[in-house]
């Protein structure tokens, strides 16, 4: 005995946000544009035509417990030419939220926790942040130019707050240098926090709003903190 | 300020030449205006038409007196004595009221004087601007001062004054002085307009808005009216299929659907209607140009092959010419690795992606969706043309401008204002049979121009010598009024009765022919007009000349001699209509030719007036035509014979009786003038889908009916499945019923509006909300109902288990299989005509495989039969909505007033006669006449030719075994005696 089809109502689709076109999933056409543009149809069985289609059969759980919502690299290809606007994108996203947290691939969530336990993805400790930058800043400052340099960290009232990627405080700390001779020339009052520096939302990708709105909290609470009314958000 | 009383017709496309065409046929007088410099709008690009892949745009000419008109290609120009044309021209303002508008137009000047210019081309040579050419879809460049379609006339130059420098070098180098630099627009006051019509047309869709399809930069990718001109053999390699870029032979082309329509991101949410009927054709013609190497596809989301003919062309050209039908939307086009060929990817059946390289992408766009009518379009008195308001094909096109004209025409008589320009017309000549030839022949010199170019010494001699009585005489300019005039004057005092006009261009002058025969008594059958300036023009020596001229001379004179001069016999037009069937079309008919004061017989079967309406869902839509019926009932010139039947019927157009017997066996004979069939039809049956053997099976017409019922009920969570096409859309009814996707639809949704826990899924093979029925299918969506693709290789299925209805498919999305318990199956039948085989072979008419009674041409003549006088509208002649049954309703009334508002059918000048003593009566003719003009008089024992209908087209003349049909003005002798002349 075959099993009946039937439609299930769907958290996914109640979840996704509309935006930025408030065009509910329904309107899918299954014209096959997302599919054909997608650089990553046929690749393990993903088809975002499919995602959509399963969507609207409410059948949440098959694609939770599937790979597919994390083999997307969320480039919005898809939706760029969807002729009925549906964001494909959001409901991806949607779909990875709803995702038991041990089970999101890769380092993304411990990231996230990290991050939210210690105020960056790297769970680097204040003292060896500063460290690390100023260190980096005082290289710059034997650049002819430059003799003047230095890491303004926590200056209440300057007129720039200038959040960092971990990548860049990690393991390409010469990249940091960029931003700063920019500063510097352009005789710009900025400032970097010394916790919860981080400059990358992990939640993003791993579908986590709440830690998203953590993250993004940080960073307001700095600024409203430290009096500055400008944000340099390089991620 | 200019008093008029001519309806405006804005636009010149085939919407505008056919509204205009309706009304100077029924006696308004029309001023037909466009803001292009030449006429034919978007038709005068394209060359070939389904399903015949011609042209075909003559067959809007007029059919009944035809002599009124020249009956010239119309891409060529419209040329009618009701009809004004006035191009370079656009609407500024439109006041007052209905019945009695005020408009002002602005005319901009040409800038060349057409009756002065040669067509030498010594202005184009001179102008040293150049921009890409609008006609030839950029792939040539034109002038500023250039033709603006390469097959008008006459062919003078135009100067676009937006490019032109005003540098006066082409004014300089005109040898005739024709050309004025003088570009300030002229404002032009009409008042007294009794109605307009707007048939605008709409804009395309520019493509170079789809940021994804590199059209503008990729040199391959082309918009299908683009592709058009490469097909023309007036294009850029002359209808050779060489791509233009780098000249490589076309062989793999792909077309894209849906540029511009089917998009709710750019505010598109219709369907263009004809781009996919387009598509297939312009690929069909590619693969047959190309021959075994082509490799075409066509990349659609749905193949709305909605027409009555379409599916079966498209199947056609699937299975005979190989054309590829992929179902996808494609995503974007990317320039291939090579650079110069293009590269698709898009996803087979089984959602594999493939990319694939073509050497050309041919974009079909569809309506602009910023595209917006004038807000004076929406006036009272201003009637729009439904092409104005979305892309249509041509016989929606022809169609909605007769509907336009119709109601232009309603409310223009409505007012009273009795427009119809009952001009004194003399029908009757003296009978010159019995006296001897004699030709008048007028020489027009052209002022002084022609008298030193021609040996007149040498003509006058020749002419002396010829066999025959000839009157020579010089005027010097006939074109002037004082030189018309004269020639007036001068031919009330001969005796002549033939006339040969010796001027320069015939169209000048044929216009004229009729005012002519009405001053002077001549029989315009025995008049012709050569061009003797552009003969003069050819040969440089004098001895040449007059050689050149002598020998037109007496080619025309040859004939002149020989013709006929006995009129065709003339009858009274009988003022009253039959209309068969008392549907939406028979009714809305009946109704319009009521209200013109025309008498209306309308019989209908069975005992109830209105057709199928009760099946129709829509409230609006049952209170219209519940409505008519009432208006119909009520009206005084209508008479109902319900419950009866046509048993015989003969007769020409303006003069038909018709015998009909009512079920009582009463019978009767009706006097009338003109015939329309609104047959019908009914919903098909069917024993697919195990239909009937359980009452929750049911078919889409009767599930309207039940939905309607205040009992219906299904559970609330009720599973309800709805299969479309069913036998439909393959043989042997391989036609779309064009009303069963609109049907479920708006069923679908009402289930899911009273059920909303209820699930809804649609079986369909290619949904048809063409237009702006598109929204429906939109709104089915929002409304939760779902959609699953079958083929007709994987049909859904359906079976029933101990009571329970299983309904078994695959969804081609998922690739998987899907199953459903339904508490309610609804199958979209489909309808079918009803028998009209008797009513056929009654009235001589021809039907389809299918049923259907046949028009005279799909495209060009749709409400029209075979037999001139009688017309085809609704379901009978092919399925259609209600409100499109309605149309062709008032269409056809349109096209039967052309006869009712005459006094007298009269015959044109080239029409077949039978010598009676050479006919064997085998009837060979009567079979081949394509116009029904032939019938047999048992009486007297003769074929006859039915002169008002007869088109001269000379079918009989070549079928006759004994010659015993000639032509009117085509007798062996003249032609023989003029081909002699000329050698």
């Amino acid at each position: 005995m075959e099993t009946i089809t039937k439609r299930y109502p769907s958290v996914i689709k109640e979840q996704a946000p509309l935006r930025p076109i408030n065009s509910p999933v329904d309107l899918c056409m299954a014209c096959g544009t997302c599919a054909a543009g997608c650089p990553l149809t046929g690749t393990k069985g993903f088809d975002p035509r499919k995602i959509v289609r399963l969507v609207l059969m409410g059948r949440d759980s098959e694609l939770i417990d599937s790979k597919l919502p994390w083999l997307c690299t969320m480039c919005g290809k898809c939706e760029h030419a969807c002729p009925m606007g549906i964001n494909i994108a959001n409901l991806i996203r949607a779909a990875r939220g709803m995702v038991e947290r041990e089970k999101v691939p890769g380092m993304i969530h411990k990231g996230v926790e990290l991050g939210l336990k210690t105020g960056n993805n790297l769970g680097l400790p204040a003292e060896d942040f500063v460290f690390i930058i100023e260190d980096v800043g005082a290289e710059l400052a034997e650049t002819p130019g430059f003799s003047d340099f230095k890491i303004p960290v926590d200056k209440k009232g300057a007129n720039l707050l200038h959040t960092l990627h971990n990548k860049l405080v990690n393991t390409q700390n010469e990249d940091l240098v960029h931003w700063w001779k920019i500063f510097h020339l352009a005789q710009e009052d900025w400032t970097i926090p010394s916790q919860n520096w981080e400059g990358v939302n992990w939640g993003l990708f791993s579908g986590d709003d709440d830690a998203m709105k953590t993250f993004i909290g940080r960073i307001v609470e700095h600024m409203e903190q430290l009096n500055i009314s400008s944000l340099m958000y390089p991620e | 300020m200019i008093k008029n009383t001519k309806i405006l017709v804005v636009g010149a496309g085939i919407s505008g030449i056919r509204s205009a065409l309706d009304l100077a046929e029924t006696g308004h007088r029309v001023c037909l205006i466009d803001k292009a410099p030449a006429m034919g709008g978007i038709l005068s690009q394209l060359d070939h038409q389904f399903p015949d892949n011609h042209c075909g745009m003559c067959r809007m000419l007029p059919m009944i007196d035809r002599d009124n008109g020249q009956q010239f290609c119309l891409r060529k120009g419209l040329f009618h004595e009701n009809i004004e044309i006035l191009l370079s021209t656009e609407i500024i303002s439109i006041e007052g009221n209905a019945g009695n508008l005020t408009v002002t137009i602005s005319r901009r000047p040409q800038g060349v004087d057409p009756d002065r210019c040669t067509g030498c081309r010594d202005c184009e040579s001179e102008c040293n601007i150049e921009i890409s050419d609008e006609f030839s879809a950029g792939f040539r460049k034109r002038k500023a001062i250039y033709l603006p379609t390469p097959h008008q006339i006459p062919n003078q130059r135009v100067i676009d004054w937006d490019t032109c420098s005003l540098c006066g070098a082409c004014r300089d180098a005109c040898p005739t002085g024709s050309i004025d630099l003088d570009n300030q627009p002229e404002t032009l006051v009409l008042e007294n307009i009794p109605a307009v019509i707007i048939s605008t047309g709409v804009e395309l869709y520019d493509p170079g808005h789809v940021d994804l399809y590199g059209f503008g930069h990729l040199p391959n990718v082309v918009t299908a009216t683009a592709f058009e001109r490469i097909l023309s053999s007036s294009g850029p390699y002359q209808g050779r299929l060489f791509r233009p870029s780098d000249g490589k032979a076309l062989k793999k082309i792909a077309w894209i659907q849906c540029v511009g329509s089917r998009n709710i991101m750019i505010g598109a949410d219709y369907c263009s209607t004809a781009c996919c009927m387009f598509a297939v054709k312009e690929a069909l013609l590619a693969s047959r140009k190309i021959g075994k190497d082509a490799r075409t596809a066509i990349f659609y989301m749905d193949m709305r092959t909605f027409g009555r003919d379409f599916q079966r062309y498209k199947d056609r050209a699937e299975k005979d010419a190989g054309i590829r039908f992929v179902r996808c939307r494609v995503h974007s086009i990317e320039p291939a690795e090579n650079d110069k060929d293009i590269l698709i990817s898009y996803i087979d059946s089984s959602g594999n992606p493939i990319d694939e390289t073509f050497d050309m992408a041919v974009l079909s766009t569809g309506k602009n969706p910023e595209f917006q009518l004038p807000e004076f379009a929406s006036r009272e008195g201003v009637f729009t043309v439904n092409s104005a308001r979305g892309f249509m094909d041509i016989q929606g096109a022809v169609i909605s401008a007769s509907v336009a004209s119709e109601k232009a025409g309603r409310s223009v008589s409505k007012k009273g204002s009795a427009l119809l320009q009952q001009r004194p017309e003399k029908l009757y000549f003296d009978a010159v049979c019995e006296e001897k030839p004699q030709l008048q022949i007028v020489l027009c010199t052209c002022g002084d121009f022609l008298k030193p170019v021609l040996d007149w010494d040498r003509i006058k001699a020749e002419l002396k010598n010829m066999p025959g009585r000839i009157e020579i005489a010089r005027i010097k300019m006939i074109c002037d009024q004082n030189g018309w005039d004269e020639m007036i004057a001068m031919l009330r005092n001969t005796t002549a009765n033939r006339l040969l006009l010796a001027a320069c261009n015939p169209l000048v002058y044929l216009p004229r022919l009729k005012e002519l025969s009405q001053e002077t008594g001549i029989m315009p059958s025995l008049m012709e007009v050569i061009n003797l300036r552009s003969m003069v023009d050819q040969a440089t020596d004098l001895a040449f000349r007059t050689r050149a001229v002598l020998c037109e001379l007496e080619m025309s004179i040859r004939r002149l001699f020989s013709h006929n001069p006995v009129e065709p016999a003339l009858y009274p037009v009988s003022k009253s209509a039959l209309i068969v069937g008392a549907g939406p079309a028979g009714l809305t008919a009946a109704i319009s030719l009521a209200v013109r004061d025309f008498k209306v017989s309308l019989v209908e079967k069975t005992s109830r007036l209105g057709g199928n309406w009760s099946n129709i869902q829509s409230a609006e839509s049952r209170e219209t035509i519940r409505t008519l019926v009432t208006e119909v009932e009520n009206h005084p010139l209508i008479t109902i014979h319900s419950e009866a039947e046509v048993i015989q019927s003969f007769g020409n157009p303006g003069r038909f009786v018709t015998r009909i017997r009512s079920n009582n066996k009463d019978e009767k004979s009706l006097l009338h003038g003109v015939t329309i069939l609104a047959t019908g039809g009914r919903a098909a049956e069917t024993t697919a889908y195990s239909y009937r053997k359980n009452n929750k099976i049911t078919t889409l017409f009767e599930l309207e009916e039940r939905l309607q019922q205040p009992d219906f009920a299904v559970g609330s969570n009720a599973t309800i499945v709805f299969i479309q096409c069913v036998d439909s859309r393959e043989e042997p009814r391989n036609y779309c019923s064009r009303i069963c996707c609109l049907k479920s639809l708006k069923a679908a949704i009402t289930l899911r509006e009273v059920y909303p826990q209820s699930q809804v899924y649609i079986f369909y093979r290619d949904i048809m909300t063409y237009g702006n029925s598109e929204q429906v299918y939109t709104q089915a969506r929002r409304k939760g109902v779902m959609f699953i693709p079958y083929d007709l290789e994987n049909k859904p299925r359906v079976r029933i288990e101990s009571g329970r209805i299983m309904v078994e498919g695959s969804d081609p999305v998922l690739d998987e299989p899907v199953f459903f318990e339904a508490d309610l199956v609804a199958l979209a039948t489909g309808i079918v005509p009803n028998p009209a085989a008797d009513l056929v072979s009654i009235f001589n008419l021809k039907t389809t495989c299918d049923g259907f009674i046949r028009e005279a041409d799909s495209k060009w003549r749709p409400v029209d039969t075979g037999r001139e006088g009688i017309f085809i509208c609704g379901v009978g002649r092919s399925p259609s909505r209600a409100n499109e049954a309605m149309d062709e309703g008032k269409a056809a009334a349109q096209r039967a007033l052309r006869i009712l508002s005459k006094d007298t059918m009269i015959a044109s000048r080239h029409t077949a006669r039978v010598r009676h003593v050479f006919c064997s009566l085998c009837e060979t003719c009567m079979h081949v006449c394509p116009h029904g003009a032939r019938y047999m008089d048992f009486e007297l024992q003769r074929v006859q030719v039915d002169h008002a209908a007869c088109q001269g087209c000379g079918v009989c003349a070549a079928g006759c075994p004994n010659s015993a049909t000639i032509i009117e003005s085509f007798e062996e002798n003249g032609i023989m005696g003029a081909i002699e002349a000329a050698l």
